[in-house]
This record gives structure tokens, C-alpha cells and sequence, in this order.
């Protein structure tokens, strides 16, 4: 009886196993450092959402007329065309600007109506006061000069007026000087990455301003009165 | 019949043959050996790091956004300037250094949270609590967005507060009792906010593991994470005192509880007239109770000595009281040791292991991990 290529079949069942072994671990190794990797994406996706709240308060505190903003009619140096449509993200996939900004004003992916958008909610409970969110700088963050390390996000920064306010007029910042949140604006950044990557940061803006002879006096710069990520509340 | 030779082998043949392939086998299972060492140990070292992140995400995203402001304060000051957000707490065992915490309690606020602020004095610490109809409160149908069975931080202006749990509702008078008595009856302007108030901590499992878990209001413990070894917090406070200014309409603050007004009666009695646990005045000159340690900016760290030595301010939590040096918290130091959960890839206790496994060959040994990071704290300027 031959018993020439035993050794051959030894060699390949513990070659076999060894590589099943090794590629196993290579397997898990490299899962890991994927999950590691998208982890370290989100966070600089994050700081880049903070960014956007920075970028904001920066024209925020150029802007002379606080209700131009919220009115929609004057929008912040970052934009990459009309508020409106779709957008492409780098890193891949779209995000359409509208679909995004209907969600944030009455849940819904088509056009808000007024009564929608005035509609009580746990979400939205301040009635005819209910923020009317406009988009005020938006832009893929590559194109961006601002960023030191630009990743292959978009980023969409809204404004609103602040839930203090009682007049009724979401697209006005206060009616007078003295007006309960007056020179108080919401806004929220939100950066979309890939595979349906976002992370969110909601802040209060505030600046200080004093009336003298019905006009305001405002302090230069802009004052963080509030700031939370909203990690759990993204649709 | 002719028998032919047989072509076998002899002895010796045999014998070299066995003690070939004794080696070959040998050498094999010495390899199989550390590949069956390192299979072990490298989903465990990945777990460790797993776990270490997992960890270390959940309390920065909670530090980071404790304390956003709701715009029922207004008038008040804002959140973090009324009650302190984050609490680092000594550790239940005590093995810590002295510049450094083992719990951290920590109070979160979402936006539009069911809010408001009282119509009228509470009649008496268990009696019910009117919120004003406007413009604070939320119109929703609830009372200001309050259901029963949620947890509300009630704050009054001198910085007192405590957190109840709503028993019921009445939507027509717009009232919330509570389900127990409160320490105290609090004044009308009092801000009441809907709150999530959790308790990091480890806690010892039955095997001898320690978890991250977090404690509820409600007393619910929850493991965020287990195989925790050690958990330590450093928090980071503003150095200088704070600024006060009353100028005869409103007060200002640089940081923590405005000044009152100098003729305000503490209904409690605990302070002198316009006197706060932060503030008191000198004629119609507030000023601070808080020292300064250094530099007007700049941060220091602050150990459990610092804070537990008052000015004090009365709260419903960790005693009856708080130090108001609190309130000069503006980031925190989160550092969590995080150890293999298999005794097997542990080795004796000490530099590597905090707590020792069975493992004997450091080819087996998976070491603690330790990571830190900072949280600045956002709302705390």
C-alpha cells in the first residue's frame, strides 16, 4: 500500500485550520475596526454639527434685523443654492432639503400648511408659536473653507424663533425691545453622513440688547444660553 | 503455496517513524497552542474596547447636554444657573483619591419638556401645585405637558429644589400634586421642568463584576455596562468667585443664581433678607460667598474637600444640601477601567488586573483597559 502523500493531506488539514483560525480573527478584527472607524466618524460628525452652530451664531451676530432671518429672507454666508431641493452627500446617498424641513415643521415629507404648523403636539406644544424652522446655512462640508478637516458630510443648519415669545408670530423675533424672548433664536445643526450617518445639536442663541429711543442697542457677539445634542429625537 | 517476502518495515524504521511524527505533532499543537490563545483573547481585547466606548459615549452625551435651558427660566436665570446639572457624588466604597468621585448625578432637560412656573405659594409641601396658564406653559392637554407618573425638577429663585413625581393632574385648574410631600412648600415664580435625573455609578454583580449602571429617578437601576473595574470623575471649575451686580430693578450674576432683590424675604427663613447661598449683601451691595481660587477663566480641578465644605445651598438630594461651588463646574474628567469578563484571561491582581482571573501564561492575559476623556460642559458658562 502507497502512503506517499499523507503528509501532504496533514499539512493541508492543519493549514486549513490554522487559516480558519487566522481568518476568523481577521474577520473580527477588521469588523471592529470598522465599527471603531464609523464611531470616530459620528463623533467628528458631531463636532462638525457644533461647528454648524458656531458658523451660525458668527452670522447670526452680523445680521442687523433678527426677523429677516426667521422670515426666511436672509440666510446665512454658507449656502450652496435655493433652500429648496435635493442634495448630494459625499460620502454617498442625497438628502433633500425640503423633505428635511417639512419634518421639523409638521412631521411631514410634502408642504406644511399653516393650521399643520400651528397644530399642538408633545413635540411642537406651542400653538401659533410653534417654531417655523428656515434653513439658514447649508452646504457639503468639503466645499467648505471653515473646516480644517472637512469630511464627506452635508451639513444643514435651521433657525427658529425661541418658544418664550407669546405674539403669535413665529417669523418675528419679538415685537418690541422688551418683548419676552426678544434677541433669542433657536437653531439646529444636523450632518448627514453616510449609510444614513446624522448627528444633531440643538442651541438657544441669545444676544443682549437694550432699547434706546425704540431702537435696539445690541452688545456685539452672541451668547450660547442653551445647547443639547438630540440623539434621541431624529426622526 | 509460496510465500513471498513481505516488504515491512523494521523496528527501528518504526520507531524513527513514531518519534517523527511525535515532533511533527508536537510542533503542530505548539502552534495550535498560542493561535488558540490569541482566538481567545483577541474578541476579548476587541469586547474591552467595545464595552470601554460604549461606556464612555453614554456619559458624555449625557454630560455634555445636561442642564439646556427651557424657557420657562426666563426671568430666572437660565437652568444651569439655578440648580448645579452635574453632581459628581463620592464612591460608595471610598477607594478613590480625594480629587476624584466614583458617581456623578446629572440632570437633563429635552427641549419643549413639559414646563412651567407656579401661579401661587403651594399651600403646604404636600399640597398641589398651580402653574401659571401663560406663556410658559406648553398648550397641549395635559397641565403644561406634565402627565402623571412624570418626574419634575420644582426650583425656587434661591436655588432650592427637589424632584417629585406627579401623582395626578387637574387639566381645569392646571395642577399637579405630587405623589409624596415635598421638604418644602415652594414660593410662587417657582420653575417646575419636566427632568430626567440619573445617577452614574458602578454597582457589584453577584459574581464580584462591578457595572456602569445608571439609577433613575424613579429608583430603577440600569446596567449600561458591564465589567467595569473602577470609574473615577475630576471636575474642572472656574477659578475666580463670580460677579454680582443688583442695580435697584433686577440682578446679574457672572455664574449660578442671580441676586435677589435686598428687601426678598426667604420664606424658609433659612437667609437674611435678598441673601442667597451664593450671594449676601453689604447695604444694597451684593456679594459673593464663593472664594476665589484663582484667575478670572481659568480652570481648576476640584477635589471632594472643595466640595463639601459650603457655602451650603438646601436641596432635596444628597442630604438635604449642596455645595455651591457647584455651580463653577465647567467640565468634567471621565476616566472608566474596564476589565475582560472571562477569569481566564485575567491574570493576578495589580498593575495589569484589577481583580484577579485564573490565567497563569501572560500569552493569556487581556489587560484592563483605562480611557479617559474630558466633557466640557455646554450649558455651565
Amino acid at each position: 500500500m502507497k502512503e506517499t502523500g499523507v503528509a501532504l493531506i496533514m499539512v493541508l488539514l492543519v493549514t486549513s485550520l490554522l487559516s480558519t483560525l487566522a481568518l476568523g480573527l481577521a474577520v473580527m478584527v477588521s469588523t471592529t475596526q470598522l465599527a471603531e472607524g464609523h464611531f470616530g466618524e459620528t463623533m467628528a460628525m458631531l463636532y462638525a454639527a457644533e461647528a454648524g452652530v458656531e458658523l451660525a451664531a458668527h452670522d447670526l451676530a452680523q445680521s442687523a434685523d433678527w426677523d429677516l432671518v426667521l422670515s426666511g429672507s436672509e440666510s446665512g454666508t454658507i449656502t450652496d443654492g435655493p433652500a429648496t431641493g435635493v442634495r448630494n452627500i459625499p460620502a454617498g446617498g442625497r438628502v433633500s432639503l425640503s423633505i428635511e424641513t417639512n419634518q421639523l415643521n409638521c412631521g411631514k415629507a410634502s408642504s406644511c400648511t399653516v393650521a399643520q404648523m400651528n397644530a399642538n403636539s408633545r413635540e411642537r406644544p406651542w400653538g401659533e408659536n410653534n417654531a417655523r424652522w428656515q434653513l439658514f446655512e447649508y452646504g457639503s462640508v468639503p466645499s467648505l473653507n471653515a473646516f480644517a478637516r472637512p469630511g464627506p458630510w452635508y451639513l444643514l443648519v435651521w433657525v427658529a424663533d425661541d418658544s418664550r415669545e407669546t405674539d403669535g408670530n413665529p417669523l418675528a423675533d419679538g415685537a418690541a425691545a422688551d418683548h419676552r424672548g426678544r434677541g433669542i433664536l433657536r437653531v439646529r445643526a444636523e450632518v448627514y453622513g453616510a449609510s444614513g450617518a446624522r448627528r444633531a445639536i440643538e442651541a438657544e442663541l441669545a444676544r443682549s440688547c437694550r432699547s434706546d429711543g425704540g431702537a435696539d442697542v445690541c452688545q456685539p457677539g452672541i451668547r450660547v444660553q442653551s445647547w443639547q445634542e438630540l440623539r434621541q429625537l431624529i426622526p | 503455496m509460496t510465500l513471498r517476502p513481505c516488504g515491512g518495515f523494521s523496528l527501528v524504521e518504526l520507531l524513527v517513524a513514531l518519534v517523527v511524527c511525535a515532533l511533527l505533532t508536537g510542533a503542530v499543537a505548539g502552534l495550535l497552542s498560542p493561535a488558540r490563545a490569541a482566538f481567545e483573547a483577541t474578541p476579548a481585547a476587541l469586547d474591552l474596547h467595545q464595552r470601554a466606548r460604549a461606556g464612555l459615549d453614554l456619559l458624555t452625551t449625557v454630560v455634555r447636554s445636561a442642564g439646556a435651558n427651557v424657557g420657562a427660566a426666563d426671568g430666572l436665570g437660565a437652568l444651569a444657573n439655578l440648580v448645579p446639572v452635574v453632581m459628581p457624588l463620592p464612591s460608595p466604597e471610598g477607594n478613590l483619591a480625594d480629587g476624584e468621585f466614583g458617581a456623578v448625578w446629572v440632570m437633563s432637560v429635552a427641549p419643549d419638556a413639559a414646563q412651567g412656573r407656579l401661579d401661587r405659594d403651594q399651600p403646604g409641601p404636600a399640597g398641589a401645585l398651580t402653574l401659571a396658564p401663560s406663556p410658559a406653559c406648553p398648550q397641549v392637554s395635559d397641565v403644561c405637558g406634565f402627565k402623571p407618573g412624570d418626574f419634575v425638577a420644582i426650583v425656587d429663585p434661591l436655588g432650592r429644589f427637589e424632584v417629585l413625581a406627579i401623582a395626578s393632574t387637574n387639566a381645569a385648574g392646571k395642577q399637579l400634586s405630587p405623589a409624596a410631600a415635598l421638604t418644602q412648600a415652594y414660593p410662587a415664580g417657582s420653575l417646575a421642568v419636566e427632568a430626567e435625573i440619573n445617577r452614574f455609578a458602578l454597582a457589584v454583580q453577584p459574581d464580584g463584576s462591578r457595572s456602569l449602571v445608571r439609577v433613575t429617578s424613579a429608583g430603577a437601576t440600569q446596567p449600561i455596562v458591564d465589567g467595569v473595574s473602577r470609574a473615577g470623575f475630576v471636575p474642572w471649575g472656574e477659578a475666580a468667585a463670580p460677579e454680582l451686580r443688583w442695580d435697584g430693578a433686577s440682578g446679574w450674576a457672572s455664574y449660578g443664581p442671580s441676586p435677589l432683590a435686598p428687601t426678598l424675604v426667604d420664606p424658609q427663613g433659612e437667609f437674611p433678607p435678598g441673601d442667597t447661598c451664593v450671594a449676601t449683601y453689604n447695604g444694597l451691595v451684593p456679594r459673593t460667598r464663593l472664594a476665589s481660587v484663582g484667575e478670572r477663566g481659568t480652570l481648576v480641578p476640584f477635589a471632594r474637600s472643595d466640595l463639601d465644605d459650603g457655602p451650603w445651598c438646601s436641596a432635596a438630594v444628597d442630604g438635604g444640601r449642596y455645595d455651591a461651588d457647584l455651580f463653577r463646574l465647567r467640565r468634567l474628567d471621565v476616566w472608566l477601567r474596564v476589565e475582560v469578563l472571562s477569569a481566564t484571561l485575567r491574570g493576578p491582581a495589580g498593575y495589569l488586573f484589577n481583580r484577579s482571573g485564573s490565567a497563569r501564561a501572560p500569552i493569556k492575559w487581556v489587560p484592563d483597559l483605562t480611557v479617559r476623556v474630558s466633557v466640557a460642559l455646554r450649558n455651565a458658562t
